[in-house]
């Protein structure tokens, strides 16, 4: 590709990906760091969408599996789980939309269910955007959305912040 | 959450590149004139876009050329060889290449013009007299110095010096962490710096660039070596000796 190209896609889809990667590590340095990391990795790809909703597909896809695994590299599951939210709400989606209790979560999570978990409980992508993001049917999306439901209410109703 | 009855991200995404359906957008924009949450995610995305066009994509989108031509993919291979002489001199043309920046070799006349470059010429001012000052120009504490620029064409300008004892000081911008934009022409900086008492000789260097350097890069390439090259860009060079007080 030559760098005439590069800078217009980049020029396009960056500020999508970087606010992406800034969302979820939460650090603009990071998020500086990772924006080129996705950037590289959906290159091609971006190069062949045929529209920016296919462009933003893969960026959310590639951004949010990136930094998830930077965010659990970073030993982001060490944190106390004391910090979620109190039992206020028995809403297993009201916890889950503050995207620092649902990254705590997610850090006690089996990986597939976690990129899922954060489209549709973050992002509040419908489970067939999730699905389309994900390259995945959404028969799939729906039984790891209620797996990770499940799980999640057990992790939380164990750390006493869900009844 | 009640997924449907807000905006997803993807849709505010979709938002801001303009890339919605008539119908789609009105429907957005409708949802947003009673939705405090969509408007204040709207506003955190568009705050975060605007850094990156502002800030962000100037700084990464060399390297990101770099990690992504042949050339540099070799030059990471290299560096992960452990060939790691191979990676400044590459890397720092690949970066000049990318940015098309300003490359400026210091020049031995006193307004420091190389052949369609800019100019840099430094004024004194000493008990109300005014002077040009010269790679022979002996300067004194207390005197105060003034920037005149003259580039070409609009671009980022970043002045520093290293004194006799090798302190780095950024004159220019006073205040910020990156060079400020000037426009074409001849214009004269504002604000005077005034000498301290610092032994020895001073060097000024001028980073014209048409994309901003952070002043912290520039501060710790000189302070390694005076004159030093940051991200392709080799600055003007002004020296001028200072009198003992």
């Amino acid at each position: 590709m030559d760098q005439q190209r590069l800078a217009a896609l980049y020029r396009r889809y960056g500020p999508a990906a970087y606010a992406r990667c800034r969302k979820l590590l939460r650090d603009e340095a990071l998020a500086e760091d990772a924006v080129q990391e996705v950037f590289v990795r959906v290159l091609r790809h971006l190069d062949k969408a045929p529209g920016d909703e296919a462009a933003l597909g893969w960026i959310y896809r590639i951004s949010t599996n990136y930094c998830l695994n930077l965010l659990r590299d970073r030993a982001v599951q060490a944190e106390p789980v004391d910090e979620l939210p109190e039992g206020a709400t028995s809403d297993l989606e009201a916890v889950l939309s503050d995207r620092d209790a649902c990254l705590r979560v997610l850090a006690h999570m089996p990986e597939k269910l976690r990129a899922p978990a954060v489209l549709h409980y973050v992002d509040g992508l419908e489970q067939g955007r999730v699905a389309e993001v994900l390259g995945v049917s959404r028969r799939t999306v729906i039984n790891r959305l209620a797996d990770f439901a499940a799980r999640a209410r057990k992790f939380l109703g164990r750390s006493g912040s869900l009844e | 959450m009640n997924a449907p009855a807000h905006l997803c991200a993807l849709s505010l995404d979709r938002l801001l590149l303009s890339s919605m359906s008539t119908d789609e957008e009105r429907q957005a924009r409708e949802h947003l004139e009673f939705c405090e949450a969509c408007r204040a995610a709207l506003e955190e995305l568009r705050a975060d876009q605007q850094r990156f066009e502002e800030q962000v994509f100037a700084r990464t989108l060399p390297l990101l050329e770099a990690r992504t031509s042949r050339r540099g993919r070799l030059e990471l291979l290299a560096a992960l060889l452990g060939e790691r002489r191979l990676l400044a001199p590459v890397g720092a043309l690949a970066v000049a290449v990318a940015l098309l920046l300003v490359v400026a070799r210091p020049a031995p006349e006193p307004d420091l013009r190389i052949k369609g470059g800019p100019t840099l010429k430094v004024f004194a001012r000493r008990q109300g007299a005014v002077f040009q000052v010269r790679p022979d120009t002996r300067l004194a504490a207390g005197d105060r110095i003034r920037f005149v620029i003259e580039p070409e064409r609009p671009g980022y300008l970043l002045v520093a010096s290293v004194d006799g004892a090798g302190t780095v000081s950024v004159y220019f911008p006073p205040e910020g962490g990156q060079s400020a934009p000037v426009g074409a022409g001849r214009s004269e900086l504002p604000g005077s710096i005034e000498l301290d008492d610092a032994p020895g000789p001073e060097r000024l260097f001028a980073y014209f660039s048409e994309q901003p350097l952070p002043a912290a890069e520039v501060a710790r390439a000189l302070a390694a070596a005076p004159g030093a090259v940051v991200s392709g860009v080799k600055p003007l060079e002004l020296s001028f000796a200072k009198e003992q007080p």
